[in-house]
C-alpha cells in the first residue's frame, strides 16, 4: 500500500512536476508573445509616431521659415503706402493694428512667386477658361524677359484708389474673409435711401483719325496676365450721382488709375476677377477710352473678354459700374471697399493679322 | 484679426503656441491664453471692444448668485445674466437699432464673435443654476474660459462644464499638436479654399441681372455648401486651436444622415449650440406635446434672428422649426419607410429651399431666381458659369465628395489600408503632409496673390 501510495505519491509528484512545467513554460509562453505583441505594437507605435513628428516637423518648418521670412524680408517697393505713427488714438480706435495688418500683408516678399504657385494649383483644380488667348505672344528682349512697352501714365503695381468724395468714418469692408464669421456679419442692413437719379447723356461717337501710312507703329502685344494688378478700391458713396436705368436700377461709375497710352490697337482684352461678395451691389468693369465706355462686361465676378475697336489712339483706363441692389441699405454717405484684380491686353493690327 | 489672416497663421499662432510652449503649468498656459485672446480681439477692432470683456466680471458673480441655495436668488441671478448679455448683444451685434442715440457705434465693426461670446457667458449661469457645473469661484479660470480666442469666431459652442477640468489641469502632447495642425490646415482649406471656390460660382450662378436655369440651381446649390464650409472650417480651426493649446472641444458638426431628414440636418449644423438651446429652453418648457411644438417653434425664430436680425431670418428659423416639428410628430414614421434616395432627395430639397430664403434681401430678387429655377430665367447656363465652373471643377466636385457618406468610406479603407504595413502607413502620412502643405500654400498664395 505504502510502495503503492508511493508509487502514486511519485506518479503524482512526477506528474505535477511535468505539469507545472508545462504549466510554467505555457504562461511563460504566453507572458512572452503577450510581451511580444506589446512591444511589436509599442515599436510600431515608434514608427507611426515618427512619421506624425515628420507631419509635425515638416509643416512647423515650413510656417516657421515663412513666418520668418515674411518678418524679416519687406518688400518695401509700395509707392502708395503711407506710414502710420502709432497713436493713443489710432490704437483706440482700431487703425492703427488695421494699418500694421495691411502693411504686412501687402510687404510680403516673393509675391510674383507666390503668384506663380496659385498659377500652378489652378491648373490642378480646374480646367482653362473657354476664352483662351493663345494666339497672343508676348514680345521678349535678348534675355528672355517679357517687353511691357505698355506706357503707364500712374506706375503703380498695387494701388489703393480712393475717390471723390468726403471721408467718412463709415467704413464697410467686405472682403471674401469677412463673410459668415459669426451670425449676422455678411448681412448688412441699414435704413435706405433712394437717391434723386439724373439722366445719364448718352456717349457720343468717338472718331478714329486716320494715322499716315508712313509712319511706324509700335507693335504693342501683351497678355492680360503681364498687366496683372491686385487692387483695393475705396467707393466713398458721399455726394456721389447715381443715374438710372431702364429697370429702374441705380449706377454710378468710376475709374480706376493708372491709364494706358495706346497706339492703332485693334482689340482690347479685359481680364478681371473681383473679390467680395455681391449681397449688395454689382461690380462691372468696363474700358474707357478717352473718357468714353467702350464696352462693359455683365459678369460681375470674373471673365476675361475681349473689346474689338479700330485704330485707336489715346488714353485707356479700366473703370467699374457699381450698381447698389435693391434695398441693399446702402446710401449716401457709406463706402465700400472693393477688392479687384485685373490685366489688360492689347492686340494691334499686325499682330492680329 | 481672423484665422485667416496671413499675420494670424504666420506671426500670431507660431509666436503665442511657442510662448505656451514655454512652461509645462496650466495656470502659466491659461496667463498666456487670456493675454493672446486680448490681444487678437483688439487687433484692428477698436479697443473699446476690450471694454466688452468687461462683462464677464459681472457674470462671474452673477454665476455666485445662480449657484446659492435660493430659489430666488437663483432666478434673480438668471435674470440679470439674461439682460446685461442680451443688451450687450443687441447693442454690439445690432447697433443699427439705436441710430441716433447714445448707444450709436460710430466706427462700424463686424461684430465677429459676439453673439457666442455673449450666448457662452449667459450659458455659464444658466448651467450653474440649472446645478449642471459648479459655480466657479476662481475668477481667473473664468476668464481663461469667457476670453478664450480659440472659442470667440464661431462654435463650437463650448459650455463651462465641458472644460472645467480642462481650464485647471491639460497638458500639451505631441499627439494633440498633430492633430491641432492638421485640424487647422483642414479647417483652413475648407474655409479659404473650398468656401472661396463656392463663392464664386454662387455670385455668378446668383447674378439676377443674367439669370439662368443652372446658374438659379447651382448657385444656390453652391452658396449652401459654401456656408456649411466656412463655418465647418472655422471651427476645424477653433478645434485645431484649442488642441494646440491643450484642449478638447466636441464637435460641432455632425455628418449628414438622410434617414433622419433635415431634423437630422438642423441638428448637425451647429450641433453645440443646438444642444444648449434645447437643453436651456426647449426642454424646460416642454411640458406637453403641445407646448413643446410652440416651444420648438418659438426657440427656431430666436435662432433665426440670432444668426441675422431680418424678416428674412425671422422666416428661414420658422421654415425649419416648422420641417422639425412635423418630421417629429408623423413625417419620421414614413421617411423611415422610404427608401434612402427618396429620403436624400426630400432632405436636400427642403435645405435647398430653406437656405434661398435668406439668400436675397427682397422678394423682387427671389422671384427672379425662383423664375430662373423654372426655366423662365435668361437661358439654360450663361457663358460666365461655365467658366467658373471649369475653374474651379475639381475643387467643385471635391467639395460635393466631402459631403457624401462615400468621404467615410474612403477615410476608413485608407485606414485600414495604412495599418496592415508600416509602409502603407508611412505612404499614407507623407501624402496627407503633403496635402496639408498644399492646402496651406494654396491658402497663402490666394491670399497673397488676391
Amino acid at each position: 500500500m505504502a510502495q503503492n501510495k508511493k508509487s502514486k505519491l511519485n506518479i503524482s509528484y512526477d506528474e505535477l512536476i511535468k505539469n507545472a512545467y508545462v504549466h510554467t513554460q505555457s504562461e511563460s509562453d504566453k507572458g512572452v508573445s503577450e510581451a511580444d505583441s506589446t512591444l511589436k505594437s509599442m515599436a510600431t507605435d515608434a514608427k507611426r509616431g515618427q512619421f506624425d513628428f515628420i507631419n509635425v516637423a515638416v509643416i512647423t518648418l515650413f510656417v516657421l521659415i515663412l513666418g520668418i521670412s515674411f518678418a524679416l524680408l519687406r518688400n518695401t517697393g509700395d509707392p502708395d503706402s503711407e506710414t502710420v505713427k502709432p497713436t493713443v488714438m489710432g490704437i483706440y480706435d482700431g487703425s492703427y493694428t488695421s494699418y500694421l495688418s495691411k502693411s504686412y500683408e501687402n510687404s510680403l516678399p516673393g509675391k510674383s512667386l507666390l503668384a506663380k504657385i496659385n498659377g500652378l494649383f489652378s491648373h490642378i483644380y480646374g480646367a482653362k477658361s473657354l476664352n483662351t488667348h493663345q494666339n497672343f505672344i508676348a514680345p521678349v528682349d535678348e534675355h528672355g524677359n517679357i517687353i511691357n512697352t505698355l506706357t503707364a501714365v500712374t506706375t503703380t503695381t498695387t494701388t489703393t484708389t480712393i475717390y471723390t468724395g468726403k471721408t467718412t468714418n463709415t467704413t464697410i469692408k467686405i472682403n471674401k474673409d469677412d463673410i459668415f464669421i459669426g451670425p449676422q456679419s455678411n448681412m448688412w442692413t441699414t435704413t435706405t435711401t433712394k437717391k434723386t437719379t439724373e439722366k445719364t447723356t448718352e456717349p457720343t461717337t468717338e472718331e478714329t483719325t486716320e494715322k499716315p501710312t508712313d509712319e511706324v507703329t509700335t507693335t504693342v502685344t501683351a497678355e492680360p496676365e503681364e498687366t496683372q494688378i491686385t487692387t483695393t478700391i475705396r467707393i466713398d458713396l458721399e455726394d456721389v450721382v447715381f443715374t438710372e436705368n431702364e429697370s429702374g436700377a441705380l449706377m454710378s461709375d468710376f475709374v480706376i488709375e493708372p491709364a494706358y497710352d495706346v497706339t492703332d490697337m485693334n482689340k482690347i482684352i479685359l481680364s478681371y476677377k473681383f473679390y467680395g461678395e455681391t449681397a449688395d451691389y454689382f461690380i462691372r468693369p468696363y474700358i474707357e477710352y478717352n473718357g468714353k465706355n467702350i464696352g462693359q462686361n455683365v459678369n460681375p465676378t470674373a471673365a476675361t473678354k475681349e473689346f474689338d475697336v479700330s485704330n485707336i489712339n489715346g488714353e485707356i483706363k479700366i473703370a467699374i459700374r457699381f450698381i447698389p441692389r435693391a434695398n441693399s441699405g446702402i446710401k449716401d454717405g457709406d463706402s465700400v471697399n472693393v477688392k479687384l484684380s485685373y490685366g489688360l491686353g492689347f492686340l494691334n493690327k499686325e499682330e492680329r493679322q | 484679426m481672423l484665422y485667416t489672416d496671413l499675420i494670424f497663421i504666420y506671426a500670431f499662432l507660431p509666436i503665442t503656441v511657442l510662448i505656451t510652449m514655454c512652461d509645462r503649468s496650466t495656470e502659466y498656459k491659461n496667463l498666456i491664453l487670456v493675454i493672446a485672446s486680448v490681444f487678437f480681439f483688439t487687433w484692428g477692432k477698436p479697443l473699446y471692444i476690450c471694454a466688452v470683456f468687461l462683462s464677464a466680471i459681472p457674470d462671474w458673480i452673477f454665476g455666485f448668485l445662480a449657484g446659492s441655495k435660493s430659489r430666488s436668488t437663483k432666478i434673480l441671478g438668471v435674470l440679470l445674466s439674461a439682460i446685461l448679455n442680451g443688451a450687450l448683444f443687441l447693442i454690439i451685434n445690432y447697433n443699427f437699432l439705436f441710430a441716433g442715440t447714445p448707444l450709436t457705434i460710430e466706427n462700424s465693426i463686424l461684430p465677429v464673435g459676439m453673439a457666442f461670446y455673449t450666448v457662452r457667458s449667459a450659458s455659464y449661469v444658466f448651467d450653474v443654476a440649472l446645478e449642471k457645473t459648479k459655480c466657479e469661484k476662481n475668477l481667473f479660470c473664468f476668464l481663461t474660459y469667457m476670453i478664450n480666442y480659440t472659442l470667440l469666431l464661431v462654435g463650437p459652442f463650448v459650455r463651462y462644464g465641458d472644460i472645467r477640468n480642462q481650464i485647471r489641469f491639460r497638458i500639451i502632447t505631441g499627439r494633440k499638436i498633430n492633430d491641432g495642425i492638421t485640424r487647422f490646415i483642414v479647417g483652413l482649406g475648407k474655409a479659404s479654399v473650398l468656401a472661396g471656390a463656392l463663392g464664386y460660382v454662387k455670385s455668378v450662378g446668383l447674378d439676377v441681372t443674367d439669370m439662368t436655369f443652372f446658374g438659379a440651381f447651382l448657385g444656390m446649390a453652391a452658396f449652401v455648401m459654401q456656408v456649411y464650409y466656412l463655418f465647418s472650417g472655422y471651427t476645424d480651426m477653433a478645434i485645431g486651436l484649442g488642441l494646440l493649446n491643450g484642449f478638447s472641444y466636441s464637435e460641432n458638426f455632425l455628418p449628414l444622415r438622410v434617414k433622419n431628414g433635415v431634423t437630422g440636418a438642423v441638428f448637425g449644423f451647429n450641433h453645440t449650440l443646438i444642444k444648449l438651446v434645447n437643453d436651456c429652453l426647449i426642454s424646460p418648457l416642454s411640458r406637453s406635446s403641445v407646448s413643446a411644438c410652440l416651444a420648438t417653434l418659438a426657440c427656431s425664430v430666436l435662432m433665426g434672428l440670432w444668426y441675422g436680425f431680418s424678416k428674412q431670418f425671422v422666416l428661414f428659423g420658422l421654415y425649419f422649426g416648422i420641417i422639425v416639428i412635423a418630421e417629429t410628430l408623423f413625417l419620421k414614421r414614413l421617411l423611415n419607410k422610404l427608401p434612402r434616395l427618396i429620403c436624400g432627395i426630400y432632405t436636400l430639397v427642403l435645405i435647398f429651399f430653406g437656405w434661398s430664403l435668406v439668400y436675397f434681401g427682397n422678394l423682387q430678387d427671389y422671384q427672379i431666381w425662383l423664375s430662373g429655377l423654372l426655366f423662365r430665367g435668361s437661358g439654360i447656363i450663361s457663358e460666365a458659369l461655365i467658366n467658373e465652373i471649369l475653374a474651379y471643377c475639381a475643387l467643385l466636385v471635391f467639395a460635393v465628395f466631402m459631403l457624401t457618406p462615400f468621404k467615410d468610406k474612403l477615410k476608413s479603407s485608407i485606414n485600414s489600408a495604412a495599418a496592415k504595413s508600416e509602409r502603407a502607413y508611412a505612404c499614407v502620412r507623407v501624402l496627407s503632409t503633403a496635402s496639408l502643405l498644399a492646402v496651406l500654400l494654396m491658402s497663402t498664395a490666394s491670399r497673397v496673390v488676391y
